[in-house]
Formats: C-alpha cells, sequence, structure tokens
C-alpha cells in the first residue's frame, strides 16, 4: 500500500473515530446538562428543607418555652395545694367543733394557722 | 536526415519525461493532500476529543456535585425529621403540661372559694348566726363538694358533716335531714338536679323548753295525711339522757315544730336513732335504739304518727364480734318476705363502724340474729360507713342513704359525709349497688 492510500484509510478511520467521538461528546454534554439540572432542582428542594428546619427549631424553642412556663406555674399551684387543703381540713373540722358548742375549735384553728397564712387565708 | 529521428527520439524523450514528470507532480500532491487531510481529521479528532474528555469530566464533576447534593439533601430531610418529631413531641409535653396547670389553678380556685365560704360560715357559727351560716354554706355547697372529691372511690354528693342521714321523696323532690351540725339543729338539703345535694337549712324549730341544744341526732320523717311528723332524739336538760321527740309541719321542708311537753321515749338509759316504718297493714311502728343495754326496740304508733300507742317490742341485741357492743340507727324496708332491718354496729367514731342487716317477720319482730358479718363496711376510701336508711325513690327504686368518713380523715371532728347506693331485694338478700 502506498503512502497515500495509507494516508487516505488512516483519514477514513481517523473520520469515524471523529463522528464516534462528536456522539460522545454530545453524550456527555447532555448528560452532565441533565446531572447539573437535576443537582440544581435537589439543591433547591436542600434549601427549602433546611428553611423547614429552621422554622422547626424555632417552634421548639417556642414550645419548650411555654412547656416550661406552664410546667412552672403547675408546680406552684400543686404547691398551693396541699397547704390549701390543710387549712380546709382544719375550718372544716373547727366548723364541725363549733356546730355542736366544742371549745377545742379554737385548737383546730391555731394548728392550721400557718398553712392557713401561707395561702393568704 | 539522419538527424531528424533523433530530434523525435528527443522530443519523445522530452515529452515522456515531462508527462512522467507531471504524473509524479500529480501524485506527489495528490499524497500531500492526503497527508494533509489526514492530519486535518486527526487535528479534528484530537480537539473532539480533548472537548469530549471535558465533557466526561464535566459529567464526573456533576455526579459527584449530585451525590453531595442527595447527601445534603438527606441529611436536610433527615434534620427536618427529626425536628418535626421533636416539635411534635414537645408540643405534646407542652399539651400535658398545660393541662396539668389548669386542672392545678382550677382546684386551687375550687379550695380556695371553699375556703372562703367555709371561713365565713366558720366566723357565722361563732357568732351564732345560724342564717348567716346556712347562707355562707349554700354560697359553697358545689365548690366544697368539688374540693372534698380526692379521685378516690365514689365521690361524695354533700361537701360537709351530714351524719346520720334520713332522705324522703316528696313531691318529685328528694330531702336530706342530717344531724345537727354546720346548718343547724336537724340540718336539711335539698337535691340539685344533677345529684348533688344543696344545704337547705334548719329543718327544725325552737326546741321544746324540756330539750337541750346541741345533741339534736338521727331525725326521721313521716308523711301523713295533712302534714309530716319529724322524730329526732335529743338531750332532756333535766336528766341529761338523751330522749326521742316529734315535731311536726304542713310542709316537707319545714320548720318542724315540737310543741311537747315531755319527751315521747327515753328508755331506761336513754332512746335515740327513732324511724318510723310502715307495715304491710298499713300500722305505723317506731323504730329506736335503747342505751344500756343497746337494742333495737319498736314501739307502734298511733295512726297519726304521734304518739307511742302500746309496748315497745325487742328486735335485736348484740350478737355478733363484729359489732363490739353496739347496735343501733335502725331502718327497716317491708317486702313480701317480711322486713329487712338494717342497723349500725361498732363505734360510730372510727374505720369499723359497719352497716348489718336482720330480717323480720314483721316490723314489731321477732326478727334473727343478724349477719355474721356486716353488708356495709369501710373499704376504698370510704371509712366507718353507717347510720343507714333506707328509702324509695319516686320512681320506685329502693335506695339506703349513709354517712361515712374520707379516709384518710376518720374520726370527729372529721366530716361523716352523705353517700347514697342503690337497695337491691330480688335475690332474697339485700345487695348494696355503690
Amino acid at each position: 500500500m502506498d503512502e497515500r492510500t495509507a494516508a487516505r484509510v488512516a483519514r477514513r478511520t481517523t473520520l469515524m473515530n471523529l463522528a464516534a467521538t462528536r456522539r460522545a461528546l454530545v453524550t456527555a454534554t447532555v448528560r452532565a446538562g441533565e446531572i447539573e439540572r437535576s443537582t440544581a432542582t435537589v439543591r433547591g428542594v436542600t434549601s427549602e428543607l433546611v428553611q423547614v428546619a429552621d422554622r422547626l427549631t424555632a417552634e421548639i424553642r417556642t414550645l419548650e418555652s411555654a412547656r416550661d412556663d406552664a410546667a412552672l406555674a403547675a408546680w406552684v399551684a400543686g404547691g398551693q395545694i396541699g397547704p390549701m387543703r390543710e387549712c380546709l381540713g382544719g375550718i372544716n373540722r373547727a366548723l364541725n367543733q363549733a356546730s355542736v358548742g366544742d371549745p377545742r375549735s379554737v385548737e383546730t384553728l391555731a394548728g392550721v394557722r400557718s398553712a392557713c397564712r401561707s395561702v393568704g387565708a | 536526415m539522419r538527424q531528424r529521428p533523433l530530434l523525435i527520439a528527443g522530443l519523445v524523450a522530452v515529452l515522456a519525461l515531462s508527462m512522467t514528470s507531471w504524473h509524479v507532480n500529480a501524485a506527489w500532491n495528490d499524497r500531500r493532500e492526503s497527508i494533509d487531510a489526514l492530519t486535518r481529521a486527526r487535528d479534528a479528532l484530537s480537539d473532539v476529543q480533548s472537548a469530549r474528555t471535558d465533557a466526561q469530566l464535566r459529567v464526573t464533576r456533576a455526579r459527584l456535585a449530585q451525590r453531595r447534593a442527595d447527601a445534603a439533601y438527606d441529611g436536610a430531610q433527615l434534620s427536618a425529621d427529626n425536628r418535626a418529631r421533636q416539635a411534635d413531641a414537645t408540643a405534646r409535653d407542652r399539651d400535658a403540661a398545660q393541662a396539668t396547670r389548669d386542672g392545678q389553678n382550677a382546684q386551687v380556685s375550687i379550695v380556695r372559694q371553699c375556703l372562703d365560704g367555709a371561713g365565713r360560715a366558720l366566723d357565722s357559727i361563732q357568732r351564732a348566726d345560724n342564717a348567716a351560716t346556712i347562707a355562707a354554706l349554700q354560697s359553697v355547697d358545689e365548690v366544697c363538694r368539688r374540693a372534698n372529691d380526692t379521685g378516690q372511690g365514689t365521690p361524695p354528693t354533700y361537701a360537709f358533716d351530714f351524719p346520720d342521714p334520713f332522705v324522703l321523696a316528696s313531691g318529685g323532690s328528694r330531702y336530706a335531714f342530717g344531724t345537727n351540725a354546720t346548718a343547724g339543729n336537724i340540718q336539711m338539703l335539698r337535691e340539685a338536679a344533677d345529684g348533688a345535694w344543696a344545704t337547705a337549712g334548719d329543718a327544725l324549730g325552737p326546741l321544746p323548753a324540756w330539750a337541750g341544744k346541741g345533741r339534736t341526732w338521727a331525725p326521721a320523717v313521716l308523711a301523713r295525711p295533712g302534714g309530716f311528723v319529724l322524730y329526732y332524739a335529743v338531750v332532756e336538760t333535766f336528766t341529761g339522757r338523751q330522749c326521742i321527740s316529734r315535731a311536726v309541719s304542713a310542709v316537707v321542708t319545714g320548720p318542724y315544730l315540737d310543741t311537747s311537753t315531755a319527751p315521747m321515749e327515753c328508755g331506761d338509759h336513754g332512746a335515740i336513732d327513732p324511724e318510723p316504718v310502715v307495715g304491710a297493714d298499713g300500722g305505723l311502728t317506731l323504730l329506736w335504739k335503747h342505751e344500756r343495754p343497746a337494742a333495737i326496740l319498736a314501739t307502734p304508733l298511733t295512726p297519726d304518727g304521734l304518739t307511742l300507742a302500746g309496748p315497745s317490742k325487742h328486735l335485736l341485741g348484740v350478737n355478733h364480734e363484729w359489732e363490739r357492743g353496739v347496735v343501733e340507727a335502725p331502718s327497716m324496708v317491708v317486702d313480701g318476705t317480711g322486713a329487712w332491718l338494717f342497723y349500725s354496729g361498732n363505734d360510730w367514731n372510727g374505720r369499723r363502724y359497719a352497716t348489718g342487716v336482720a330480717h323480720c317477720f314483721s316490723p314489731v319482730g321477732p326478727c334473727d340474729r343478724g349477719g355474721a358479718a356486716p353488708l356495709l363496711a369501710s373499704h376504698d376510701a370510704l371509712a366507718g360507713p353507717g347510720g343507714a336508711s333506707v328509702f324509695v325513690d319516686p320512681d320506685g327504686q329502693r335506695r339506703i342513704v349513709f354517712h361515712a368518713y374520707q379516709e384518710p380523715k376518720v374520726g370527729y371532728p372529721e366530716s361523716r359525709l352523705l353517700h347514697i347506693a342503690k337497695l337491691d331485694l330480688s335475690s332474697g338478700r339485700p345487695v348494696l349497688v355503690e
């Protein structure tokens, strides 16, 4: 085979390679575009999720604050009920004693004076 | 002439050479062009390969970025989910804490209102102002009933001390009468629509001259044509004994007036806990407790219920260990089998006080020895249930009313609270349904 023929054969082969490579280039370019668009979408959704998580974090802080306030208020109220019931029990006993003329009602009231005072009664 | 062929040969040679040269040149040019085309093709291929390599690199980078973005998405999703769960859990905790707070605040408010009313009642009672005492109790009946509800067992239907209760259904309503306490000599309640009881006041008018204040016990009311008779125990001032008397009123709510000049019955050493019973034949009998020795007696009454009309019959003495020497607070229901006598035994001031039952042939006996075990004894928060009395609702349902302490507040001066249960005799034995 002379040099010219060899060059022609080589050129043909090269042109075929060129065509295949161009197709591969197009395919790769399209694929890259698809992946990049998909990635952009995912990033957008991710950003929204991060915002949702941030909002939830703020909401959790508010809820925790409300929970703690309520627990404290319940604790304070619960602390009052014991002395109030003690005071009420003493007043009821004193009532029963006074209603039958039992002078020990005075002592009964004295026994719960501290509890009654602690709850402002 | 000989030079002419040579010239021709020379011309031919030159022509041949020229043609050969032309061919050679053409071939050379053709070769060069082929090589140039090849070179260009190879250059183009190289460029495209480079571009393809760049594109592939871009794909690789995009994939890497995609993986990172996916990971970031997964992380953000997980974070958001976790926070959402945490927010839900915290919201539940907050709701529970707020419910607890609201419940505690409501309890505080209820107990405080009750305290205020009870305090006013105490001030009034210390000033002997019965009307103001009753008004103060009436203002806090409901809140005090709720304040006393500890959530254990059957909640009391009335907040204050109401011993030895008796209930009468009249005119479609129910009225309760009880031993003297905060609401007066004979406490009276009226049932509200929701089943709770409200202070109605003192049922009894002025005590008779022979009677003393402070021990007006165990009332019972009998409806008669034209009015009502209230039986009760009261101290006879001269002897100090507890005796039985009666008062009358045209209406069930009183005031009941006692115009007697002497007790109806005092027994040998005292008489308490009167309760009338109407026999199957319509005859009236008064049941009562004889003090020392403790016994339940039955005495016929005149048809108007105002006077004892015959000798007393012994119905029941102390027969059982659980009674601990005490039988008292009789109440009787008559049915097709004869009569059931309910009574209390043991110490009224403690947890062992209980309610027993005996079966009798008639309201005036004879009766059997009663139960070896009480019908109703302390259980759960109910302590010392006794002072029972049987009554019939407007709808015909038999019920039993009794008092009981509420654990752990047992014994004077704690309150004996009002309770009502259904009484079922259909099985041939009394059964209480609380």
